[in-house]
């Protein structure tokens, strides 16, 4: 039977799970919601009351260093319903980039057949990854640099794979597929902790989009 | 682009299992609703008819062990967020140390390399890590 796949983030304390603490994390809406990867400013920030305008995003896009790799430093989620905790638009996802290991969770209402897969693809097409985020052609050089942590906390300035078109980053850890829901359980969750890295001095600023998919099977 | 999801084939089960004891059990009639978890456990397995998108059957026998299995991805962002694609079907059998996998294609775009319909054979050894890795849950025979 098919199975259901939620995705959510943390929005409070990234040091809880979603099996211990649920009210700390917001289910996407994978229809409505998206996620805003931004350096933020006093516009675009946590608990906005509009959703940001392709303007605002690029006053507060992270600006490129000429000597270090640059980390971009928010991640918010766009929460198109704006009903979590009053009217707002925006929720700073917490734990981006540090040794946090509940940031986003992959919530499967049942068993999978194989081990489930995060992939960054340029489109929907899942064929290409030229983009510059994504590594301009060349995956190992991708922005997108994510974490397991569904077994473990990702470690201080964790280096994290880079992820685009075939490099993907298994969820449950290399373990395989997940098993039968316990007696009593109605989910069970995988953890990752997921940023992006933009390189010294690199040469093409670029606003882009990019597709992030979960691939999961069921019997 | 071609979605299986949208071909119709009535309400033909995705597979028939025929047992050595002579006793029939059919599949779901949706990639959604298989079945495949309701196949009695441990019962030995004559031969496996499975439904193919373009209406045939790919029959399956001699194996000591089958596997069934639906690939789907469902987007974070793009023209297709949110929606469960179904992209490939697989239906395994294992006969001493080998695993035969046939992947049926469901979806593809315009310019994919494998079409919806067309079917890949591949064969494993039963310690590769993607077999190893599998449910073994799922499993019957």
């Amino acid at each position: 039977m098919a199975i259901t796949l939620k995705v959510l983030c943390n929005y409070v304390d990234s040091s809880v799970s979603y099996e211990t603490t649920p009210a700390d994390y917001i289910e996407m809406d994978l229809s409505l919601d998206y996620l805003i990867h931004t350096e933020g400013d006093s516009t675009v920030k946590d608990l906005m009351t509009h959703e940001p305008t392709p303007a605002e995003l690029n006053a507060a896009a992270t600006k490129i260093d000429p000597d270090n790799p640059k980390t971009v430093a928010k991640c918010l989620l766009l929460d198109y319903s704006h009903n979590i905790g009053g009217a707002y638009f925006t929720h700073l996802v917490k734990g981006i980039a540090e040794n946090k290991r509940y940031v986003f969770a992959f919530s499967f209402d049942g068993a999978t057949a194989s081990e489930p897969l995060l992939e960054c693809w340029d489109d929907s097409n899942h064929n290409t990854t030229a983009k510059h985020v994504l590594g301009n052609g060349t995956p190992a050089n991708s922005f997108v640099k994510a974490v397991c942590t569904t077994a473990s906390l990702p470690g201080a300035d964790w280096a994290g794979a880079a992820i685009a078109g075939a490099n993907k980053l298994q969820l449950n850890n290399g373990n395989g597929a997940l098993p039968a829901l316990a007696s009593g359980e109605t989910s069970q969750e995988l953890y990752a902790n997921i940023k992006l890295v933009i390189p010294a001095a690199y040469a093409t600023p670029a606003v882009e989009t990019y597709v992030t998919t979960i691939r999961y099977t069921w019997a | 682009m071609t979605d299986i999801n949208k071909l119709n084939h009535g309400q033909l089960p995705l597979f028939e299992i025929i047992f050595k004891d002579g006793s029939i059990f059919k599949g779901g009639t949706s990639y959604f609703e298989t079945n495949w978890l309701n196949i009695p456990i441990k019962k030995p397995i004559k031969r496996i008819f499975y439904l193919l998108p373009s209406g045939d059957h790919l029959c399956l026998s001699g194996y000591s062990k089958y596997f069934h299995m639906i690939e789907a991805t469902t987007d974070l962002t793009g023209k297709n967020k949110g929606k469960t694609i179904l992209r490939y079907a697989y239906i395994m059998g294992q006969k001493g140390e080998q695993v035969r996998s046939y992947r049926i294609t469901l979806f593809n775009n315009k310019d994919d390399k494998f079409k919806a319909c067309d079917i890949t054979t591949r064969i494993f050894n039963i310690n590769d890590d993607k077999i190893k890795k599998l449910n073994q849950d799922i499993w019957r025979g």
